[in-house]
């Protein structure tokens, strides 16, 4: 029986070792492809299709991309090609040159200058080309709204009573996704961008310098919002620990007449068996202007290695020829220029984007502003609320504690 | 005798050591070194990536202790700990005892009920947070056999959450420490049960006053080895809450990965996992000094 | 197990006892009865009846979609060949040490056995972050060796402990004849002990061999390509994907079918000799 159990392993080892292969140019590539991992699998090939010797080793990750990369980055195993989210994380990469500038890349060059903020760190070096333009929004019941004899609000105030009338018909009025990070994209930011940019415009630079005021009345009342709608019995039983992608199936199942989500669902939101619309989160107070959310999708980045060109080649080529790929897999708002290709998106995003794009002040998505240490605390802090261990303000507190600690590193 | 004799027993002993060597290596290089490591990095501020660091003693130690969410984890840990090993250790014996006397039958029952243990915890942290859903497998059945009154979000609730995962783990764990205690209970001679049966002991005393004492070092290693292992806990919670709701859920191992990956502290990280350390000998050691007195009474 | 022993219940209640078991055994099993089933669900079905237990609409898309959107074949050779690796140094080391260990009558010996016994006791998130920048420092990222030797770095006190328990069950008779006949030490490990572990190497292939082909902490922290991914890293990566088309949930059942497939083949191959190990050495420790 030993000899067996030996020939066993032996076997294991063989079977392993016979699929060891070849020898081209091999592209480590780490992207979020978050709902589309097939697609995603589906375009890169399409690049390798085009470029023979250039072969792709994708893998997908789902969530925490940051925590995903840094033990990459602290021991210098980065991939060749990542998805990177504007923000602190990637500047901070760029500045210490794990990351490489893409200023000047045909990528670049094909890129909204709109989109370039957020993927630029301190010391001006482009970090990132960004995915997409995203915002998220509420996508709504048409025929739900009819029957109710209901519109969509403009303020939060009118938005509580249409909630109301909703759960006074016996039905779920909103959906929201604090089971993970994905509802700081909703919640969070809206909050946060009628709440708190409203006063300090110049929030990015004081995030960065920690000089931003979080343990506010107004911060939090981004926390309170949430709970107040969670109180009040108009988000869906079990909201606590619904996530991403429970809230967008029960969505698409017709389970709730309201849905906090991103654009970047478009693709899928809006192919409901029910007729969908969408409009602006109202999370501004009467009589105040709503600050909406324009920010940037997960884009891409290049790490300084021995592969780089091949991956600006990749890059250029998704911000390029392979652009209608990615854009029509997604169904998102397009960040270039030109295009090079079909662009799939829905009338009534188009309808949204116009509205959206005539807004002076806007903000952008909680993962650009905010320090990398502290964003799981965005979400963990508000199940904290919402499951009453902390007060709105404790969580507030708690927040501005830890951004502030962040910088002092 | 003499000389020769004396210079065989060292050779012996020399060789014997040889053999041990390709272990201690292993163990020393991948294992015990990096941990030493870790301790001495644990008292100083580096943050995984500069070159270089300043010793700053027990600065970190007392960061990490007094964070707002340390109190919480350090609960939850001890809650898992506390519960969890006894009504897994109990669980596990009841149905030991049930495979033991099920005859014929005991073979394939020892065999499903330990199948849970072989799945991956990504896949049971999936299968049971589909589970536990509002809408999930659970709560459907609550309402079939009419208690829909239970109905609940179980892992969004504060006070439901660590039971429901308790039970997770102890429906993949109950497979495992059963075949241990199995194992145990086939060293009880059956003249003992013969003799106490003529007796007339019933069977639940038969259960208490024979079986017990006479597996006692089953209980032992079972204790000690679920213990660590909740001590340790990561994989589960990681992927059924992610620790929440807020950190309702979060073990101290969780959030020695949090503080170095998500808030990209290597410094608090290695503290904290030198507190786990500290946590888990202790536990261990107290427990062995409990279990170890029982047994030398009993035998 | 062919002994009829009763701990002392009469033959009558038992029938009461596998009424009892089975029952257990049904609820205890439900949740593997659910993958398996919409494993094999047509997407739609999964969604429309989630909870129907028996499939109207059975095919075997979802697996086959599954197999080739997590490149199966390459992920499953790693995991083998990872625990392979594993397993071959832990036995062999393993073995070799306690073999060492139980033979010596070396208060030194003794010692540096304890002290192994007692690294059982602590957890892994303490070497964790140093392992990363020492695998990086030897090279050994995203390396297969590199991994088998942290699962053994881990597992070889646990092993050397049930090894050494073992060992010094067998009577010490079989080593005298062995040294009269003049076998040396390794001969005599080689030739009388190596087959007599036959049954205990099993016990460890369970006990270490199974956490090791299903481990996420290692993989994440030593492996950063996808041809690299064991097994239950890219299944991680698949089902924490924020997937909002229904057509992900087809996926995540049939990932998780052929991911745990394997494995419960192997254990039914391997479980005769468990018991038979664990009554011999495991106890007496």
């Amino acid at each position: 029986m030993n000899k067996r159990i030996v020939l066993f392993l032996a076997l294991f080892l063989v079977i392993g070792l016979a699929g060891v292969t070849a020898q081209k140019i091999t592209l480590t590539c780490v992207m979020m492809a978050g709902d589309i991992p097939e697609e995603t699998q589906a375009f890169l090939d399409q690049f390798s299709k085009e470029n023979p010797d250039i072969k792709i080793d994708f893998t997908n990750v789902a969530q925490d991309l940051e925590a995903y990369l840094q033990p990459k980055a602290a021991s210098g195993e980065m991939p060749d090609f990542i998805s990177v989210n504007g923000g602190s994380f990637g500047a901070d990469l760029v500045d210490r040159g794990i990351l490489i500038d893409l200023k000047g890349t045909f990528a670049a060059k094909n890129t909204v200058d709109a989109v370039k903020p957020q993927f630029t760190s301190p010391k001006g070096k482009l970090f990132g080309i960004a995915g997409g333009v995203s915002t998220s929004l509420i996508y709504y019941q048409v025929q739900a709204f009819k029957d109710l004899g209901l519109t969509p609000p403009e303020n939060w105030e009118d938005f509580l009573v249409l909630c109301e009338k909703i759960k006074k018909a016996g039905k779920t009025a909103i959906l929201i996704t604090p089971g993970d990070g994905t509802m700081s994209n909703t919640l969070w930011s809206h909050g946060f961008a009628n709440n708190v940019v409203a006063k300090y415009p110049d929030y990015v630079k004081r995030f960065r310098e920690g000089t931003m005021p979080l343990d506010t009345l107004e911060f939090a009342d981004v926390y309170a919002k949430g709970k107040l709608l969670f109180d009040k019995g108009y988000t869906q039983p079990g909201a606590v620990s619904t996530t991403y992608m429970e809230g967008n199936q029960m969505y698409i199942q017709g389970q709730s007449v309201q849905h906090f989500a991103g654009s970047w669902l478009a693709g899928s939101l809006l192919k409901t068996d029910f007729e969908t619309g969408v409009y602006m989160p109202p999370w501004n107070a009467k009589g105040k202007t709503k600050i909406p959310i324009v920010a940037t999708e997960t884009g891409w980045g290049v790490s300084e290695g021995p592969h780089k060109k091949q991956a600006i080649m990749l890059l250029d080529w998704i911000n390029g020829k392979g652009f209608h790929f990615y854009q029509n897999a997604r169904g998102n708002i397009p960040h270039v220029k030109d295009p090079m290709g079909p662009v799939m998106l829905d009338d009534r995003i188009k309808t949204y984007l116009d509205k959206l794009y005539s807004y002076k002040q806007t903000a952008g998505l909680w993962f650009e502003y905010i320090p990398a240490e502290t964003m799981m605390l965005t979400f963990q802090l508000y199940q904290e609320v919402l499951t009453a261990q902390k007060t709105p303000r404790e969580a507030a507190a708690a927040f501005d504690k830890a951004a502030r600690a962040a910088v002092k590193k | 005798m003499g000389l020769a004799g004396l210079s065989q027993v060292q050779r012996r002993q020399l060789v014997c050591f040889l053999f041990t060597l390709p272990a201690l290596a292993i163990v020393f290089v991948f294992f015990l070194f990096p941990m030493l490591r870790a301790l001495l990095f644990s008292f100083t501020n580096w943050d995984g990536i500069a070159r270089t660091y300043r010793w700053i003693g027990l600065k970190n130690f007392q960061t990490v202790v007094s964070d707002s969410s340390f109190k919480q984890i350090v609960f939850n840990t001890l809650y898992l700990t506390i519960i969890y090993v006894p009504v897994l250790n109990v669980v596990a014996l009841l149905l030991a005892v049930g495979v033991y006397n099920a005859g014929k039958a005991g073979n394939v029952y020892k065999a499903m009920l330990f199948f849970p243990n072989l799945l991956s915890m990504t896949v049971i942290g999936l299968i049971w947070n589909i589970i536990y859903r509002y809408n999930g497998l659970f709560n459907q059945f609550l309402k079939i056999v009419g208690l829909k009154v239970l109905v609940q979000d179980w892992l969004g609730q504060v006070n439901t959450v660590l039971p429901a995962m308790s039970v997770t783990i102890i429906w993949f764990a109950v497979g495992y420490y059963l075949l241990i205690y199995l194992a145990g209970l086939n060293t009880v001679p059956v003249e003992i049960y013969e003799s106490a049966e003529v007796e007339g002991v019933s069977g639940w005393q038969k259960l208490v006053r024979i079986t017990i004492p006479l597996i006692a070092p089953s209980i032992t290693i079972n204790a000690v080895l679920s213990t660590i292992g909740i001590v340790t806990l990561f994989d589960l919670p990681f992927v059924l809450t992610r620790g929440g709701p807020g950190f309702k859920s979060q073990t101290i191992a969780m959030h020695v990965y949090a503080y170095a990956f998500q808030q990209l502290r290597t410094s608090y990280a290695l503290a904290l996992a030198v507190i786990l350390g500290a946590f888990a000998i202790l536990i261990t050691a107290l427990q062995l000094r409990f279990l170890r007195r029982r047994e030398e009474v009993i035998l | 197990m062919r002994s009829k022993r009763l701990l002392g219940f009469r033959r009558r209640s038992r029938v009461g006892v596998n009424v009892v078991m089975v029952l257990i055994v049904l609820l205890l099993i439900m949740p593997l009865w659910y993958v398996l089933n919409n494993a094999f669900k047509v997407e739609k079905e999964i969604l429309r009846r989630p909870l129907v237990l028996l499939p109207s609409a059975a095919t075997l898309d979802s697996v086959i979609r599954s197999f080739k959107a997590m490149k199966y074949p390459r992920v499953f050779m790693n995991s083998a060949i990872v625990f392979a690796l594993s397993c071959a140094l832990l036995i062999s080391a393993g073995s070799l040490a306690a073999f060492g260990i139980a033979m010596a009558k070396s208060k030194l010996l003794n010692a540096v056995y304890v002290v192994l016994v007692a690294m059982i006791t602590l957890p892994f998130q303490l070497a964790m972050v140093p392992l990363i920048f020492l695998l990086k420092g030897l090279r050994l990222m995203n390396s297969y060796l590199g991994t088998s030797l942290v699962y053994s770095g881990w597992f070889l006190p646990f092993v050397v402990f049930l090894y050494t328990g073992f060992i010094r069950t067998v009577p010490k008779e079989l080593e005298e004849a062995g040294r009269v006949d003049g076998c040396g030490l390794f001969r005599s490990y080689r030739s009388i002990y190596i087959p007599l572990l036959k049954s205990i190497t099993g016990t460890v292939l369970i006990l270490r061999g199974v956490p090791i082909w299903n481990d996420l902490l290692v993989p994440i922290i030593t492996i950063s390509r996808a041809t690299m991914s064991t097994l239950p890293l890219k299944l991680y990566s698949f089902i924490a994907s924020s997937g909002s088309s229904a057509t992900r949930w087809n996926l995540v059942f049939g990932s998780t079918f052929i991911v745990s497939v394997p494995i419960l083949l192997v254990f039914l191959f391997l479980q005769r000799y468990f018991v038979r190990g664990v009554v011999a050495g495991a106890i007496k420790g």
